[in-house]
């Protein structure tokens, strides 16, 4: 949202209206730096939570998966500072446009692939939203989860 | 929240200010041995056309089925306002909130957890429904915090 030239935004959902917002720390030896617009999940590292880009996909209990959106990536100067990553849940209310290299069409559901969002399904997972708007010269889409 | 000692506390979430979870006060089922007292899981059944809550236990994962409507209490009806309403006041699980509950059982960060008549348990080979993920632990408090 701060990044220049970001198509990355949140339109509906926050702050303090309906999504959860929390902060986490980048999982140790993550590399390149997580930046807004990817989607990541809460990993343990010796007690501490942390997160790692996520890849959808459902639980062996057959519960869905946990994932959060970076609103505020490591890339920026804040989150440096803090070593955290800014995260809203999905799945809490929230409405974000990010950009895409994708063709994808209103109303097509949204997963998550080694953190970027995707329409393709890595296999039986939950979707984790749904697309509201495409903008394809400007490359980016509008996803609600 | 408000219990003394108590170690149960709504981190992120909680209306108005930090408003991402549903809350609502409902009437506690008539004729239970016990009080619903803050940190407790707990969900909706009918008492003769009004809705009134009890202590929750997590179903299976049923395919076709509708997930359960799990509700967290933050005011149980043994604090006094709690006792004059005969109401508790919940937050909805699954909107969108951190809470921190005390806990004998031993969770790492990530597992999955369950409701077992209205406690916090890891969620085990049962195939049960979740309501949230472990987000923090401090063994030595007795504590987890949870986001659901």
């Amino acid at each position: 949202m701060s990044n220049l030239n970001s198509l990355f935004d949140v339109v509906r959902g926050w702050p303090n209206s309906s999504a959860l917002q929390l902060s986490f720390k980048q999982k140790n030896l993550v590399t390149p730096d997580i930046e807004e617009g990817t989607v990541v999940a809460v990993e343990d590292e010796s007690g501490v939570p942390v997160v790692d880009r996520h890849t959808s996909a459902l639980d062996a209990s057959g519960n869905v998966d946990n994932p959060w959106l970076v609103m505020r990536g490591l890339d920026e100067t804040d989150a440096q500072e803090s070593e955290k990553l800014a995260c809203v849940k999905l799945r809490t209310g929230v409405m974000f446009r990010v950009a895409t290299s994708e063709e994808v069409l209103p109303n097509d559901l949204i997963y998550a692939i080694a953190g970027v969002l995707t329409k393709t399904n890595p296999g039986s997972a939950p979707p984790l939203g749904r697309i509201v708007e495409f903008h394809p010269t400007e490359g980016w889409m509008v996803v609600e989860s | 929240m408000l219990n003394l000692n108590s170690q149960f506390n709504v981190l992120a979430g909680l209306p108005p200010h930090d408003h991402s979870a549903l809350q609502k006060d409902i009437k506690v089922k008539a004729g239970l041995a016990y009080t619903l007292s803050e940190g407790l899981i707990v969900a909706v059944e009918d008492e003769s056309g009004t809705e009134v809550i009890d202590k929750h236990t997590s179903a299976a994962v049923a395919g076709g089925q509708p997930p359960d409507v799990p509700w967290l209490v933050i005011e149980g009806n043994d604090q006094a306002d709690g006792a004059m309403a005969g109401k508790c006041t919940c937050l909805r699980i699954h909107t969108g909130m951190v809470f921190q509950v005390e806990t004998s059982e031993s969770f790492t960060i990530g597992d999955l957890c369950r409701a077992d008549a209205g406690v916090i348990k890891p969620l085990s080979g049962a195939n049960k429904q979740a309501i949230g993920q472990i987000i923090g632990v401090n063994s030595s408090a007795g504590t987890v915090v949870v986001q659901a």
